[in-house]
């Protein structure tokens, strides 16, 4: 069922926590007007550290030592941050309905492939950063909507 | 600590009465209860206790004062005890109605100096700074019905709903409405919230009823009660300013049977509402009991 669930829902006053987890310094929460987002039928995901517990190795995705900084998950997850731990900047942008079922597909898959829930934004970071990377298959999906190249 | 809003996105479908009454359903049984309303208005839960006699003072300190981080004294001091009722209150005052405001400018302010200000967070941090979760059992908070800043806030500090509906058209189209921006809140924060309980409230008769829970329960809520229209109580509790619980113990010449069974339910959903966050009252008295005494709250 989509949607808030029926039961209990985060537990930020359990007798044995003193959390700082849902403190997030960079959080922008600037707009009163919340940004529907396409999919809201999407369910909220599993906080960063719950992940790091549940899956010790799979968090480590370049597990190079030589690397001076952590991946962005590692270190979100070790300093108990939220979702938008490092990003400051926000995109909003307005899809076509087969586009949002498209990015259910995709999470379902990965979150198939990693074994494990997946924050749709973490997926839709890695997504645009490929796009970002392709610009070639990009354009070619420009054509496939109709722009023409100039050949 | 549990904590739950009581939240509506109509007004009138007896939020406030139901806050007041759960909150003594679980102080009676035991536990320790903070009620922290939202809504500053006439008919809010600060009135119906009677103890929004600061209200206008612009001198005093006030929770805004502490959401904007600028508290003027302990916020302790904030708290009173309700006399007779079993549980405390953090009273309303009239500051609420500017708090969307008050904690924009306080935005602004630290933006100037690189600090983040997350609006929406900060009864969250008022609550955890000032311990509340270690002398408390049960928070409830109050919030207005419009969406907003105050809303917000208490969906972040308390993570947990308790729905309060009315039996027509119009209520079921709130909740389903409440889903839409649940569900937003849920993503831009980064938060689950829970339903503990949908309450479906003034119901006249059995037809309304069980279409009403029926429609409910499709959504996948719990409906442990349905509260009947129980028009001459309420008045009488705003009349008094007190909870169902007071009203009839004191104040009814004698004991209606089917006013009785309406306390039997607050206390039968107070029970739900804590199996649900697997806390167990310490003192939990037989539903409707009237001598079972609210236990006074001592700090």
């Amino acid at each position: 069922m989509a949607g808030m669930k029926s039961g209990t829902g985060d537990d930020l006053w359990g007798d044995d926590t003193d959390q700082e987890a849902e403190e997030d310094g960079r959080r922008d929460d600037r707009d009163d007007a919340v940004d529907g987002d396409t999919d809201s039928a999407e369910r909220s995901e599993q906080e960063p550290s719950d992940a790091l517990a549940t899956d010790d190795g799979s968090e480590r995705i370049d597990a190079d030592s030589s690397r001076d900084a952590m991946p962005l998950v590692v270190e979100r997850a070790v300093r108990d941050e939220g979702i938008q731990f490092r990003r400051d900047d926000r995109l909003t942008f307005f899809v076509r309905s087969e586009v949002a079922a498209g990015e259910r597909d995709l999470v379902s898959t990965l979150e198939n492939e990693l074994d494990r829930d997946l924050p749709k934004m973490d997926v839709r970071e890695a997504a645009y950063q490929v796009a970002q990377e392709q610009p070639q298959a990009v354009l070619q999906k420009l054509v496939e909507m109709g722009y023409e190249h100039p050949d | 600590m549990l904590a739950y809003s009581v939240y509506s996105e109509a007004g009138g479908v007896g939020k406030t009465t139901l806050t007041a009454n759960l909150a003594a359903a679980h102080g009676r049984a035991g536990l320790d209860v903070l009620c922290v309303p939202l809504d500053p208005q006439d008919g809010d839960l600060s009135h119906l206790l009677g103890v929004d006699d600061e209200r206008a003072d612009g001198d005093v300190d006030t929770l805004v004062h502490h959401l904007v981080d600028r508290g003027q004294g302990d916020f302790r001091d904030l708290i009173r005890t309700v006399p007779g009722e079993g549980f405390d209150v953090l009273p309303e005052h009239n500051r609420l109605e500017d708090l969307g405001d008050a904690l924009r400018r306080e935005e602004d302010a630290r933006e100037d100096f690189g600090e983040s200000f997350p609006r929406w967070r900060q009864l969250q941090r008022v609550l955890r700074e000032n311990a509340v979760h270690e002398d408390y059992d049960v928070l409830l908070v109050d919030p207005p019905a419009s969406s907003g800043p105050a809303l917000y806030n208490a969906i972040d500090a308390t993570r947990n709903l308790v729905l309060p509906v009315e039996p027509t058209g119009k209520g079921q189209a709130s909740v389903a409405g409440l889903q839409d921006l649940v569900e937003n809140l849920e993503s831009q924060l980064d938060i689950s919230v829970g339903v503990l309980a949908a309450v479906p409230n003034r119901v006249k008769g059995t037809r309304d009823q069980s279409a009403v829970v029926e429609e409910i329960e499709a959504m996948g809520y719990d409906v442990p009660e349905v509260l009947g229209d129980r028009a001459s109580l309420l008045e009488g509790c705003w009349r008094q300013h007190c909870t169902a619980y007071t009203y009839i113990r004191d104040h009814r010449d004698r004991e209606r049977d089917y006013e009785l069974e309406t306390l039997a339910q607050f206390d039968r959903l107070a029970r739900h509402i804590e199996s649900q966050a697997g806390i167990e009252a310490p003192t939990p008295p037989e539903p409707g009991d009237l001598d079972h005494r609210a236990t006074e709250v001592t700090r």
